[in-house]
This record gives C-alpha cells, sequence and structure tokens, in this order.
C-alpha cells in the first residue's frame, strides 16, 4: 500500500528538533503576545459590529497567555519538518498562522455571542465585557476551552496538506 | 491532492470531533480511567523520588484532581494530561488508510505512550516547581501546551513507519 503521509526521516529527530526550536522560540512569544491579544481583541469587536445588534466590546485581552502561545508550536512544527526548504517553511508557517488567527477569532467571537445572547434571557442588555472571566461567566459554557482540540486538529490538517505538496524549487 | 488523501484529511477530522463530543457527553469515564491513574501514577512518582505527594481526587467529578506537595497545590485537569492530543493521535490513526488490525495497535499502543509522556511531563513539573519555581511558568507553557504536538505527530510517525510502511528501524 502506497502511505498517504509520510513524515520523512527519523521521527526521533524531527521531535528533537521540534522540542528545541519550540523552546528557542517561546520566549520571543513574550514580545508578541501584547500586541497580539490587541490584534485579536480589534478583530473580534469589528466582527462583533457586524453580527451584534448592540455596541458590545472587548475592553481586555481575554486570549488566555497559555493559548495564544500554540502559534509558537506550530511554526516550530514546520521549521522541525525535514526535508523541505526554508520557502515551504516560511509558506506554511504562515498559513497555519492565519488559520489558527481566524480559528481564535471566531472562538471568541462566539463566546461573546452565547453570553450575549444567555444575558439576554435574563433581561440584562450588556454593552460591555470587561475580562474573559465576564465572558465564560456569561456563556455559561467556556467555548475558548475548544481550543485545545481545535489547535492541534487544525495545525494538524494543515501541516498534512503541507507536507503532501511538492516543495519549491530553490 | 489525491482522494485518497483527502478522504483522510475528512475522516480525521470527523473522528477528533467525535472523540471530542464523545468526552462532552460523558466526561466520567475519562475522569476516572484516565485523570486519576495519571494523577496518581505522577504523585508516586514524585513520592518515590523524594517529593512526597499525596493525591487528593475529591473533585474528580468537577475534572480535576488536586496533587499536594510539600510546598504546592498542583491542580490537574483534562488538558493536563494530554488528553486533547491524545484524541488528535487516535484520530489521525483511526483516519489512515491502514488495515483495521494495524490502526487497532496504533490506538492500542498510544494509549500508554501517552500515559507515560503525561506522568513524566507532571513529574517534571512538580521536580521544577520543588526545585527551580521561578521557571515554573515557562516550563508549564512548553510542557503542557506546546510539547504536545510535537509528542502526538512523533508516535504517528513511528507508527507509520513500523506498521503501515513496515520501514527497518534505523
Amino acid at each position: 500500500m502506497s502511505p498517504t503521509f509520510v513524515l520523512a526521516g527519523r521521527p526521533g529527530v524531527f521531535l528533537a528538533w521540534f522540542a528545541g526550536i519550540t523552546a528557542l522560540l517561546l520566549p520571543g512569544w513574550n514580545w508578541v503576545s501584547e500586541p497580539y491579544a490587541r490584534g485579536l481583541v480589534w478583530l473580534v469587536n469589528a466582527g462583533l459590529h457586524v453580527v451584534l445588534p448592540h455596541s458590545l466590546h472587548l475592553t481586555a485581552s481575554v486570549t488566555h497567555g497559555a493559548l495564544g502561545s500554540a502559534f509558537v508550536a506550530a511554526v516550530a512544527l514546520f521549521l522541525a519538518t525535514p526535508h523541505r526548504n526554508l520557502v515551504w517553511k516560511v509558506r506554511w508557517s504562515i498559513t497555519v498562522i492565519l488559520a489558527l488567527v481566524s480559528v481564535h477569532a471566531a472562538l471568541l467571537t462566539a463566546q461573546v455571542h452565547q453570553a450575549h445572547a444567555s444575558l439576554e434571557a435574563m433581561h440584562e442588555t450588556p454593552r460591555r465585557f470587561v475580562s474573559g472571566e465576564a465572558l465564560v461567566s456569561g456563556a455559561g459554557v467556556d467555548l475558548a476551552s475548544a481550543w485545545y482540540w481545535l489547535f492541534p486538529l487544525l495545525t494538524a490538517l494543515v501541516w498534512f496538506i503541507g507536507i503532501q505538496r511538492p516543495q519549491e524549487k530553490n | 491532492m489525491s482522494r485518497q488523501q483527502l478522504f483522510f484529511l475528512v475522516r480525521f477530522a470527523l473522528c477528533v470531533g467525535g472523540l471530542v463530543g464523545v468526552f462532552h457527553v460523558a466526561p466520567g469515564p475519562f475522569a476516572s480511567l484516565y485523570l486519576q491513574p495519571i494523577s496518581w501514577s505522577t504523585a508516586s512518582v514524585l513520592s518515590l523520588i523524594g517529593l512526597p505527594t499525596t493525591i487528593d481526587a475529591s473533585s474528580l467529578v468537577d475534572g480535576f484532581c488536586v496533587l499536594e506537595t510539600e510546598f504546592t497545590l498542583l491542580r490537574v485537569e483534562f488538558e493536563c494530561t494530554g488528553l486533547f492530543s491524545l484524541f488528535v493521535y487516535s484520530a489521525a490513526v483511526l483516519a489512515y488508510p491502514a488495515p483495521l488490525v494495524q490502526r487497532a495497535v496504533g490506538v492500542a499502543g498510544g494509549l500508554p505512550a501517552f500515559v507515560t509522556y503525561s506522568v513524566a511531563r507532571l513529574t517534571v513539573i512538580g521536580v521544577i516547581d520543588h526545585v527551580i519555581p521561578w521557571w515554573l511558568d515557562w516550563f508549564h507553557i512548553y510542557l503542557m501546551v506546546l510539547l504536545n504536538l510535537g509528542f502526538f505527530l512523533f508516535l504517528w510517525a513511528i507508527w507509520v513507519n513500523r506498521c503501515v510502511i513496515r520501514q527497518p528501524i534505523r
């Protein structure tokens, strides 16, 4: 049988590279995390104006630092993939980042939407949420926790698609 | 992308969704058969290496166990046990176009591997908390969130290489 998807090279070497690259990139996340959180909240707020009748705003970082740092692992995965050139690694790293940002923003939007609906059902009209905790308690269900399985699922899907594509010529 | 590859990706996503759905419908068995043994094993290993640790499983119904060390209470949740990465790994094996027996071997082999991996991670966290507590946050993100992705693909690659395409050990 011809294998559908295969990781070329030794899995142990791949894991060692992945662990090393992740360790090197993680400190860099501290520099990026705040601008990322601000950008994501701006993106979600922009989306909320479209999907909700009220001018609902996120006013604090609700992105959970530990969850946001998953971007580091996603990029490290593509950088650690053996037998691929730099163009391939950069191109697919950007692709997975865009995919993850979209899902992260969609999850937060869904969370706010659900919180809004449940608060409206209690005859309250929320205008602002001040923290992630307010979102969670308002929604009743923490949709952002879906990130724990959506992140590896999405990253793996993008990776599977990436490794079956022929790499670009140098 | 070939039809076989496309089917794999669809089956993979559906399998992850199915496993997460089962977990949300009935988290009880996962708590008593996965979370608790991992927490208990971690407490045992930590005690064995000279860091006396007791386990409080009274909150198991709420989805967590508490490990009490000399100085700290460690709250072990499903996310800390790599359960969602195990789901993603199992889905990648189940969705792969391989004979049923080989897929069963992959899933059956993955479970103890993930349990061992999770106990090792939690033990390292316990040791770091005792020896270099100021590094705890960094290691918590690194070990609990980021490494899972690499470990799941490492195991999956071993399974594909050894069981599906029967590549000799190098």
